[in-house]
Order: structure tokens, then C-alpha cells, then sequence
């Protein structure tokens, strides 16, 4: 068949080569011939053999096939040993470094439900063994114990936690050698942190030739036949626990005195663990401890401790102390916090009292070297600052620097002040100012008015003095002597009666010295004589006689070198008696003239005229 | 790390704990230290290009009073036979330890030390007897705790035959 190769065409029939010339078209027919018979017999393996191929050439169909065996073989292999997993560990790895890589956002999320109670159970131990600790360090720093070990450590020159641990230790494991059996090379070893080892190499052998000493012993001495292990070896403060399996021995270092159940519940598993991970290379070991650096967790585990008055921090219970001690704290803070509230409270308050006085302004107020201070302006008239201090607070003043510079306020009260020191009012005057018009009621000596009159034209703040509502002392008393005084007439007559010229005479001179004294206080004294008769004889002409005995009085004055520019005269008649008539004296006390004095403001007819000018 | 246990073994006083400290920390101590049971110590050593920790048993001389104990060997990757040039009988304690080894443990690679070499003039033990030895298969090495002669070179030797084993 080698001669007639075969071109395999799926669903096809087989074809043969072309001839090479036509003269042999014989053979040709034969080799159809044949073709067909081929064909007629190995049909369906042919189908067969092109269906295989396609399947092996085809890519997808191969995926395709093995996807469907894929898990399988997995699992089929992975019950074999462990090669597949060895082989795809790099592959998984780099897949994973490369995944974070991209985007660590999924690899994140996806671990976060784990690394969450995880870290929160890390910082609840963390926080539990603060307390613990805070605790142990209050319990050894304040107890007379504490003072023993505090001296100890000064004696033997360790520090003074290490003395601690030390009086407070129940067992710790203090180191771990893995040993190989028969030879008592060491394969591994851990120590505690802290814990100062010798050379673990020759510990290892030393602890084996010890155990081998100490069998041959107990051979030699107490006939035992069988291999005898040891299990405990006690050296004083510490003790060697020897766990001992087929092939390698753990040798637990352990200072003071631990419970048996170490052995089971830490030692035994772990060399168990090493053996069953390490039964290939604790078989052939020839001296090469490389492998069994991967043992060190499980030598690590045993590394087990425990000390006097600490719990598993989980279990740990704040003690009561502690609260109370939380507790007293607390109160202290509250205790300062409302003090400190209380006194900033009060010193607002008295910045606040300050501001609202008149004549002070305050530019800066706070706190420095945990002294209070306020600085401002002060009029030298305004309520003084310590004073309020010391009676409208409860503040010491001690603790309150002040600095005030003087100035003038314009505050009415101050003005006020001002115009009452300046002015310096004598009492019956009251001084009032409103809208900077200083008013000034009252009596007062005729001097002070006229010095007022000038002085308060010069106090800041005050626009005008206005003096209209103040009477002068002097002024006053001479009208109220005026108005007092009647001059008497005949009866019927503008003829003085006798025995007035003497009361005449102090008249005149009342008169004058009023006139003389008002214009200094800017005052003018008008004066008003009324005429008066008794009730007898006609209303008509006693109304004439009225008028003329006050004009013949006027004249009298005009005689004595009066002005007269100031006075007016009136009759009455009979209708204003002076005093009520019920007999012939009141008759006579009533044919008179009386006066009434007004003290006008001299001012007021002066300003009429520039009014009336507009 | 490779480590590698080794025996010493020999009469009584030959000198193998001088050895041992000769060769662990290259210091001759001589006052004598009777030792009882074992003493172990470390020696890190290169054979080739690879370190190894040879962790050397210092057994208990052998006399007529007291027996090597050859369970010590177990585990033993090789030994040195030490042996004392001035004394010839020790010569005879280490055929007959050499003998002993072979039986309950088995063959080990070792190096027959002849000690005291810086007292040869005083030697018991001749070059024939030596000669004798080496016929047998023996590597035999003269070494002095004292002066340090040799002590390196029988370490070093035995590391080697314990790899070409």
C-alpha cells in the first residue's frame, strides 16, 4: 500500500492519485477498482479514524473534552500525593500578586469579613492587657512587696520588670529543642524573648547523653530491660520535660512549676505534628537540619507561659479599684470643669457689668499666666473697676490684672458727673442732662449761678446751661420781703397813711438791691403794684382810687431814683383784698398797695427779637 | 546547616578532652580533668565549600574499671580513637574499642590519634606498631593537645571520610 498513498477526505470517497499518462488508463480502472473496494470495506472505520482526528486536531474539541475530565483528574491526583499542588502553588501565587496587584479592591473585600473580628479581637486583647498591666504596675509600684522587689532590683542590678516577672512567674517555657533521637543532634530550637541561652548544639547533646547516662543506670542499677524513657529532669528552678517520640525528642525548657497538662495539650501535638510533617526527612536524616526550620511554629507553640495574678486577658475583670479609681477621676474632672465653668460665668459677668458702666470701654479682656486680665479705657468719673470687682462679683480680685487708661466719655451719666464735680452744686440745685443741655433746678446762692453761668459753658459735653427753672437765694428772699410788704392810705385818699414812710424806706431799698442783683444772674425783676381799697362806697370810683394810689406808689419810687421801666401797676378795687374785711382795722389793711415780684429770664427778651427777625 | 556527631574514644588519660579543647577553642589546658560520662562541645568545620557543625561526644576514658558505654556511639556519624605514644597499652584499649564499635554499632568512618607527639622520645608505641595500624585500613595521625600539632588536621580528616563514606 505504500505505493498508493491515501488522502483522507471526511465524508468523502478516497481518491487516488492522478495517473501519470493515459496509456495506463487500464491500471487506473484496476486501481479504482480497488478504491472501491476499499472503500466498500473500510468505511466505517475510515468515518471512525476522521472523527478521532478531528478531535485530536481540533483545539476547541479538545478543551471542550477535557473540561468535561478536568475536576476529576484534579481530584484523581490530588489523592495521589501532592505534586499537583506543589506544581500549581507558583502559578497561584503569582496569579494572586498579580490580582492585587491590578486592583486589591476584590482580594479586600473578600477578606475583610475576616480581618474585621480579627482586628477587633486584637485591639479588645490590647486594650484588656493595657488594664492588666496598669493594674500589675499599681498593685507592685504601691505595695510594700513592690518596694521589696524595687530594692532587689537595685541589689542585683536587673530591672526592676524583670523582678517582677521573676516573683510573679507561675512557669514559663523558657526554650525548645527539637533533638534527633539516636544521635542527639539538634534539628531545631526556639527560646523565649529574653531568655539568654548557651550553645543549643551542645545542649542537645548534653541533655541526650544525659537521658543515655541515666538509662544505663537505671540498667545497670534497677535491672530494667527495656527501653526506659525519662520524662523530667529537675534542675532547681527549672525543669527539663522530655516528650519522646519514634524519631526525635522534644526537650521543654521550663522555669518554675508548670501543669502537667502542657504535655498534652501543647507538647505531644507538636512533636506529633513534626513527625508526621517531617517522616521523610527525620527517616533519612543524615546531618542536614535544613528541612525542619519548618518546624519552628510548632516548636514556638510550646513556648507557653503563665503569671501569678494575670488571667487570659478575655476573661480579665477590671477590678473594683480600678472603677473607683475611674470614678474619682471622673468626679475630679466634673468638680473642676463646673469650677472652671462657674468662674468663667462669673468674670463675663463682670466684663459684661463693665461694658454696661458708663465712662469704661473695654479693648481686650482674657487670660494669661492662669491670671484673668482686662484692659480698657476709663474716664477718671466712672465707677472704678476693682470696686466692682470686689462688691458685684464673686472673683478674687487677686487673680485679675487690670490696666485702664484714662479718657473723657461722653456718656450723659458721666457728663453729668463731670458738670456736678465741676460745677460742684450746692444742695437744693439739681443738675439734669438732656440731649447735652445741662438744666439746672433748684435754689441756689446768687455767686454759684453766676459762676455756673460761666463754668459750664467749658465742661465737655455740655452744649448750654439752662438755669431757667434755678431761683437765686438772695433774689428769692428779697421778693418774697417784697411781697410781703402793703403801703397803707387815708381813707379815701392817694395820701400815704402816717407812719408808713419807715416801711417805705426798707421798700425802696428791697427794691433797689433786687434790681441791682438779678441782672448778674441774668435775671429781671418785674414788679407789679397793685392798688386796693376797702369794700366801702362806689365799685366805680374805688376802682379809680385803686389805680391811682398804685401809680402815686410808682411815682414815689420814680422819686427815689427807681427805674420804672420795670413795673406795672393795677387797680383792684375792693375785688383782691388783702385781707378779709370784718372789721374797721381790716378796712385799713385793705386801703393799700401790694406787690408781686417775677424773676424773668433776662435772656428771653434778647433771643425775642432775632425770632421775630426772621 | 549540617551537623555531625562525633565520638571520641580512648583509654583513660590519653588526653581527649585536651583534644577537645585544643580544638574547639584552641587552648591546652593541662591539668587534667577526669571525665565522667560525657561532655559535649561544638566545632564548626568546612569540608569543601559546605559548613558543618561537628558536635563532638567526649566519652568517658575506658580503664580496667570502668567501660566505654557504647550506646554513647549511637548516632555517631564517625569517631577518633585517641591512643597515648607514651603509653603502649592504650594502644591495645583502642584495637579492642575500635573492635567493639564495629560489633555493636557498625563500621564507622574514624581517626586513630596517637596523643602526647611533642613527648616522642618517650613514646612506647613504635613505628612499626603504627605501621601495623595503617596496614589494617587505619588513617593514623600524630597529634599533640599540647602544641596543637595535628589536632586540626585529625578533625579535618575525619569530616572528610565521614562525606566520602
Amino acid at each position: 500500500m505504500s505505493d498508493s498513498p491515501l488522502r483522507i477526505v471526511p465524508n468523502q470517497p478516497i481518491k487516488l492519485d492522478q495517473p501519470e499518462d493515459s496509456a495506463s488508463t487500464e491500471a487506473a480502472t484496476k486501481q479504482g477498482e480497488m478504491a472501491e473496494l476499499r472503500r466498500l470495506l473500510v468505511e466505517p472505520e475510515q468515518i471512525q479514524i476522521n472523527n478521532l482526528l478531528e478531535r485530536l486536531n481540533n483545539p476547541r474539541v479538545r478543551a471542550r473534552e477535557m473540561s468535561r475530565n478536568l475536576t476529576e483528574a484534579v481530584r484523581l491526583r490530588s489523592s495521589q500525593d501532592d505534586s499537583l499542588t506543589e506544581a500549581l502553588a507558583p502559578t497561584i501565587v503569582t496569579a494572586f500578586q498579580s490580582s492585587v496587584k491590578k486592583d486589591p479592591r476584590p482580594v479586600a473585600e473578600a477578606i475583610s469579613p475576616l480581618m474585621g473580628p480579627a482586628i477587633r479581637r486584637a485591639i479588645a486583647a490590647a486594650l484588656s492587657a493595657m488594664i492588666q498591666t496598669f493594674d500589675q504596675a499599681l498593685k507592685h509600684s504601691l505595695s510594700w512587696q513592690g518596694v521589696k522587689w524595687r530594692f532587689e532590683a537595685l541589689r542585683t542590678g536587673k530591672s526592676f520588670a524583670e523582678v517582677v516577672l521573676l516573683h510573679t512567674l507561675v512557669y514559663r517555657v523558657e526554650q525548645v529543642f527539637l533533638i534527633h533521637k539516636t544521635s542527639g543532634v539538634l534539628l531545631e530550637h526556639v527560646a523565649a524573648s529574653s531568655v539568654t541561652t548557651q550553645d543549643a548544639d551542645i545542649v542537645s547533646g548534653m541533655l541526650t547523653a544525659i537521658q543515655e547516662a541515666m538509662r544505663s543506670f537505671a540498667r545497670d542499677s534497677f535491672g530494667s530491660t527495656h527501653e526506659e524513657h525519662i520524662d523530667t529532669m529537675d534542675l532547681g528552678d527549672r525543669e527539663v520535660w522530655f516528650e519522646t517520640g519514634p524519631q526525635a525528642v522534644l526537650a521543654v525548657v521550663i522555669r518554675g512549676k508548670a501543669a502537667e497538662s502542657l504535655r498534652g495539650e501543647f507538647f505531644a501535638p507538636a512533636l506529633e505534628a513534626i513527625h508526621y510533617e517531617q517522616r521523610e526527612s527525620l527517616a533519612a536524616f543524615d546531618g542536614d537540619t535544613t528541612p525542619f526550620e519548618l518546624s519552628r511554629p510548632h516548636l514556638e507553640s510550646c513556648l507557653q507561659s503563665q503569671y501569678e495574678g494575670r488571667t487570659d486577658p478575655a476573661r480579665f475583670k477590671v477590678p473594683l479599684y480600678i472603677w473607683l479609681l475611674l470614678a474619682l477621676l471622673l468626679a475630679a474632672l466634673a468638680t473642676w470643669a463646673f469650677f472652671a465653668w462657674r468662674e468663667n460665668r462669673r468674670w463675663s459677668d463682670y466684663l459684661n457689668r463693665l461694658r454696661a458702666q458708663p465712662g469704661i470701654v473695654i479693648t481686650e479682656a482674657g487670660s494669661r499666666d492662669g491670671k484673668r486680665f482686662v484692659a480698657g479705657l476709663r474716664d477718671p468719673l466712672a465707677a472704678d473697676p476693682r470696686a466692682v470687682l470686689r462688691e458685684q462679683t464673686r472673683l478674687d480680685p487677686a487673680g485679675v490684672d487690670s490696666q485702664w487708661k484714662p479718657y473723657q466719655a461722653f456718656d450723659p451719666e458721666i457728663v453729668e458727673k463731670r458738670a456736678s464735680s465741676m460745677l460742684d452744686p450746692p444742695p437744693g440745685v439739681e443738675l439734669k442732662l438732656n440731649d447735652g443741655v445741662l438744666a439746672a433746678s433748684g435754689t441756689a446762692p446768687h455767686q454759684w449761678m453766676v459762676d455756673a453761668q460761666r463754668l459750664a459753658r467749658a465742661i465737655p459735653g455740655v452744649a448750654r446751661f439752662d438755669d431757667s427753672n434755678l431761683t437765686g437765694e438772695e433774689s428769692e428772699s428779697l421778693r418774697r420781703q417784697i411781697e410781703q410788704q402793703a403801703v397803707r392810705f387815708v381813707v379815701g385818699t392817694t395820701w400815704i397813711a402816717p407812719g408808713q414812710s419807715e416801711p417805705l424806706n426798707a421798700l425802696t431799698a428791697q427794691i433797689q438791691k433786687l434790681a441791682a442783683l438779678a441782672p448778674a444772674a441774668g435775671r429781671v425783676a418785674k414788679i407789679e403794684i397793685t392798688g386796693h381799697t376797702d369794700a366801702e362806697g362806689d365799685e366805680a370810683a374805688n376802682q379809680r382810687l385803686s389805680e391811682d394810689r398804685a401809680s402815686r406808689i410808682l411815682a414815689l419810687f420814680k422819686l427815689r431814683g427807681i427805674a420804672p421801666d420795670n413795673f406795672s401797676t393795677r387797680g383792684a378795687a375792693s375785688k383782691e383784698p388783702v385781707h378779709p374785711e370784718t372789721s374797721a382795722a381790716d378796712k385799713a389793711i385793705n386801703r393799700s398797695v401790694s406787690f408781686k415780684v417775677s424773676l424773668l429770664d433776662a435772656r428771653q427778651p434778647a433771643a425775642k427779637p432775632k425770632e421775630s427777625s426772621r | 546547616m549540617i551537623r555531625k556527631k562525633i565520638c571520641l574514644l580512648g583509654a583513660f588519660a590519653v588526653g581527649k578532652t585536651s583534644l577537645v579543647a585544643r580544638f574547639v577553642k584552641s587552648l591546652y589546658s593541662d591539668q587534667y580533668i577526669t571525665t565522667v560520662g560525657v561532655k559535649v562541645d561544638k566545632k564548626t568545620v568546612k569540608v569543601g565549600d559546605r559548613e558543618i557543625a561537628l558536635i563532638v561526644w567526649d566519652v568517658a576514658g575506658e580503664d580496667e574499671f570502668q567501660k566505654v558505654q557504647m550506646s554513647y556511639l549511637s548516632g555517631a556519624s564517625g569517631y577518633l580513637l585517641v591512643a597515648d605514644g607514651t603509653r603502649g597499652n592504650t594502644l591495645e584499649t583502642a584495637r579492642m574499642l575500635e573492635q567493639r564499635v564495629t560489633e555493636t554499632i557498625g563500621a564507622l568512618p574514624f581517626i586513630f590519634i596517637i596523643n602526647k607527639s611533642d613527648l616522642a622520645p618517650e613514646w612506647e608505641i613504635d613505628d612499626q606498631a603504627l605501621a601495623e595500624c595503617e596496614s589494617q585500613g587505619w588513617t593514623v595521625v600524630k597529634a599533640s593537645a599540647k602544641t596543637g600539632e595535628g589536632v586540626e588536621a585529625a578533625f579535618a580528616q575525619l569530616a572528610e571520610k565521614m562525606f566520602r563514606k
